[in-house]
């Protein structure tokens, strides 16, 4: 019995060391292959990595490679399809520059006095403008305007230059110009292209106490100071008015057309553009014999005029004053020693097409006494436009003229352009 | 005054008169050229070419103006600034003096860039070192890359060790004469030739005699004006 | 007859006559607005360009524009002709908002008044509408039409690009 046990016990424990000795064999061979499994996800992990590295690179050489073909493509594209060059690319390439505008006018109008009707279309005006730039400071720059379509001996129309001049900028912001320009004064006398106004005719106010279109020949001078500023002085050629037309001023435009010259003038003008969208403006004018020295009983004129132009978002104001006074028993004693108006234009402009406006305007050309020579009238009406730079326009007006003189009432329909 | 010394007053009057006549159209000449020359720089002499006919009949020189234009004639640019032409690594830069033409390869245009992003007012030269570009306007010189992205303003040493290189000047084509050129030469009268160097040394000789005769003759006069009185 | 020789040659030759006011150097107005921006450049694909030129309503030249880039804001540098000559103006955009326009160089007689801070002010946080407008009225400034006209371009052309430019950005 010992022996079997003892058998029995060095049996176990043999197998119990081998047993050992093969847990311990096993342990090491376990430790190993851990080791080496360790190792292998090590390299795993390694190799994720070079993987998403290798990953990153092929991506971004892909992007590179779009972004190259993406060039070469817009290089190529724009090879194919040059732009074509339209007129004003290539004005921009040369240095000499055209331009114009135009109107015609439906007057339909009856004469509150008579009962007469006034039904007349007229292509009112057709202008061509030509400048040339000699070089960055030097141009010049003309205006040729044909008015009611026919000019010649007994025909409506006439042609006109209305500016031809020289302008040097000799320094920043301060020009000079030399030739025949439009005098500073008003709203419309320098900007009275179509689409720039409301009403198909321009108003009477300026027209007969400006008197717009004015220009003259001489030496203008203009430029910016301070801060939102703006100056204009101006030497140049007179009106030439006289007994015959009441001394009236409009009259007096000589237009340079081998122009007395015995006696000339000077305009000052100062303006305010601070704000954007508004615009204060007033200028003075003296010239020291008004019918050119051929009446002893006219002699100097002054003329001031001021105005409010403002434009902000949809809605627009215009207001202008204006007053001459002339020197001299002969203007005097008919009551042309003032002359004066005022007017002031209010609209709204809904969005780019469309605009409407309304107008009261008061003038008189012989205001000096208290003879009844005053006229008013109210303007209504719509502007549509096509494009900014094409308008149609339809007004209403209604004329109060003093006794005895015509008053017209009635419709007027006309179209517009300018480039 | 002894008679003798008084005929000696005359003849030395005598011929200050005949050398002043004789040198004043020179001296006028010296004056003007001189004073021309003092401020070519100002006025801008020293960048602006000859006309070509008066340089043909001076100078016997017939310029080759390369045509700088097509490229940007296609695409409706006016090219009258335009006065020079890099190459660069990839591409060609036409350069005027208020606009950078970047063209590649195939001589389209790339991109148009204004001098002022490079803090210039107007370019006045240009040189191409390389993948250096080199712009330098009235007071400043500016180095960029081939890409023209980003520019260095160089330091006022940096620019200087620069100008003896070979830069491309607006205003001059190539093989022209600048307005200072011919100043200079007129100014030397090396229009005259080998004869020039006895001519101006004459002129020099004929001027000392000038002012000395002058000063003699007003220390005489001088002298005179004190004895009688 | 040298010295009107040389006048004459002052007064016509195109190098010296630039007449301009520089208001802000470029590169001091990306330094002021938007300091350590990255200089990058947009390559405009055919209806980018295409776009654009319809925008600013004449050809655009070259297929690539250089801007400068920051948290999401950029600044572009575009010039635009007024009534001859370029108007050099720096705009920076956030996120299709106009942030802030300024005019860095104006080069013509006439029109400068745009460059106050009366005029470019209006332009303060506006956005491009689907059609490329404004989102706004932009009062104009008499004698001045062309400059103003210019500036709304610009802006509406830095609004654009900076729409290109987040867009690509989204796209990668």
């Amino acid at each position: 019995m010992r022996t079997f046990f003892m058998i029995a016990l060095l049996t176990i424990s043999t197998a119990g060391f081998a047993a050992d000795k093969q847990m311990e064999e096993m342990q090491s061979v376990i430790q190993a292959q851990q080791q080496q499994i360790d190792f292998l996800l090590q390299q795993l992990d390694s190799t994720r990595e070079v993987v998403l590295a290798l990953k990153e690179q092929v991506d971004a050489n892909a992007q590179a490679a779009t972004e190259a073909n993406e060039k070469a493509e817009i290089l190529a594209d724009n090879m194919e399809s040059q732009p074509e060059l339209t007129e004003a690319d290539r004005q921009f390439a040369s240095s000499s520059r055209f331009g114009g505008y135009g109107e015609l006018h439906a007057n339909m109008l009856e004469n509150q006095v008579t009962g007469e009707d006034s039904n007349v279309l007229d292509l009112h005006r057709f202008v061509l403008y030509f400048g040339h730039d000699f070089n960055d400071r030097l141009r010049f720059m003309s205006e040729l305007e044909i008015e009611h379509a026919l000019a010649g001996d007994g025909k409506p129309g006439e042609v006109e230059l209305e500016q031809a001049y020289i302008e040097y900028d000799w320094a920043a912001n301060q020009s000079l110009r030399a030739g025949v320009f439009l005098i500073p004064v008003g709203i419309l006398n320098e900007t009275h292209e179509p689409p720039t106004f409301y009403g198909v005719e321009r108003n009477p106010v300026e027209k007969n106490i400006i008197p717009t279109t004015w220009w003259e020949g001489g030496l203008a001078f203009n430029g910016a100071f301070a801060d939102g500023w703006r100056y204009d002085a101006a030497v140049h050629s007179g009106l030439y008015t006289g007994s015959d037309d009441n001394y009236a001023i409009r009259a007096g435009r000589q237009k340079v057309a081998k122009a007395k010259f015995d006696s000339q003038a000077v305009t000052g003008r100062v303006r305010w553009l601070g704000v954007p969208g508004l615009e204060l403006s007033a200028s003075v004018q003296y010239q020291d014999d008004i019918t050119q020295e051929t009446d002893p009983t006219a002699g100097s004129a002054w003329l001031f005029t001021g105005h409010v132009s403002w434009r902000h978002k949809a809605f627009g104001l215009r207001a202008l004053y204006a007053n001459w006074n002339l020197d001299g028993a002969g203007p005097e004693e008919i009551g042309a020693d003032r002359q004066n108006g005022w007017y002031i234009e209010p609209s709204w402009r809904f969005n780019e097409k469309w605009g409407v406006f309304a107008r009261y305007n008061r003038w008189d050309n012989l205001a000096g006494n208290n003879a009844d020579s005053e006229y008013s009238q109210w303007d209504l009406g719509i502007n549509y436009w096509l494009h900014p730079n094409v308008v149609f326009k339809l007004d209403y007006q209604d004329q109060d003229a003093p006794d005895g003189m015509k008053e017209l009432d009635g419709w007027n329909l006309g179209v517009g352009y300018q480039f | 005054m002894t008679i003798d010394k008084a005929k000696r007053r005359k003849a030395v009057a005598r011929w200050h008169r005949r050398f002043a006549i004789f040198i004043s159209i020179w001296l006028i000449l010296l004056a003007v050229t001189g004073l021309l020359i003092n401020h070519a720089h100002d006025w801008k002499l020293d960048s602006e070419s000859l006309a070509k006919p008066l340089q043909r009949w001076v100078y016997g020189i017939d310029s080759n103006e390369p045509d700088l234009c097509e490229p940007l004639t296609r695409e409706g640019i006016a090219c009258d600034q335009l006065f020079a032409r890099l190459q660069l690594p990839v591409g060609v830069l036409l350069l005027g003096v208020r606009d950078l033409f970047l063209l590649d390869d195939s001589g389209q245009l790339v991109e148009k860039l204004s001098v002022s992003q490079f803090g210039l007012a107007s370019l006045q030269a240009a040189l191409g070192e390389g993948s250096d570009i080199y712009l330098r306007g009235s007071n400043k010189t500016v180095l960029t890359t081939p890409d023209l992205m980003g520019g260095r303003t160089l330091d006022s040493e940096a620019a200087t060790a620069l100008n003896g290189r070979q830069w491309q000047v607006a205003g001059i084509i190539p093989d022209t004469i600048t307005w200072e050129r011919f100043l200079l030469d007129l100014h030397a009268a090396r229009f005259l030739g080998p004869v020039a160097k006895v001519f101006n040394d004459l002129m020099a000789a004929f001027v000392l005699i000038l002012a000395i005769s002058g000063l003699w003759l007003f220390r005489v006069k001088r002298n005179a004006a004190s004895r009688d009185n | 007859m040298m010295s009107l020789a040389a006048w004459l040659v002052l007064l016509t030759s195109p190098v010296a006559l630039a007449m301009e006011t520089i208001y802000q150097q470029p590169l001091e107005f990306l330094k002021e607005n938007l300091s350590g921006c990255q200089q990058q450049v947009l390559w405009l694909k055919k209806d980018i360009k295409s776009q654009i030129e319809r925008l600013v309503d004449h050809p655009f030249p070259g297929v690539r524009v250089r801007y400068c880039e920051k948290d999401g804001k950029t600044a572009w540098v575009l010039d635009e002709i007024g009534k001859t000559e370029p108007i050099t103006s720096g705009i920076i955009v956030n996120q299709g908002r106009v942030e802030q326009v300024r005019v860095l160089i104006f080069r013509e007689s006439r029109g400068s008044e745009v460059h106050r801070g009366a005029f470019t002010r209006q332009y303060q946080d506006a956005v491009l509408e689907s059609d490329h407008s404004l989102d706004r009225y932009i009062d104009g400034i008499t004698g001045a039409t062309m400059s103003v006209s210019a500036l709304n371009r610009q802006v509406k052309l830095a609004l654009l690009l900076d729409k290109v430019t987040r867009e690509k950005t989204n796209d990668h």
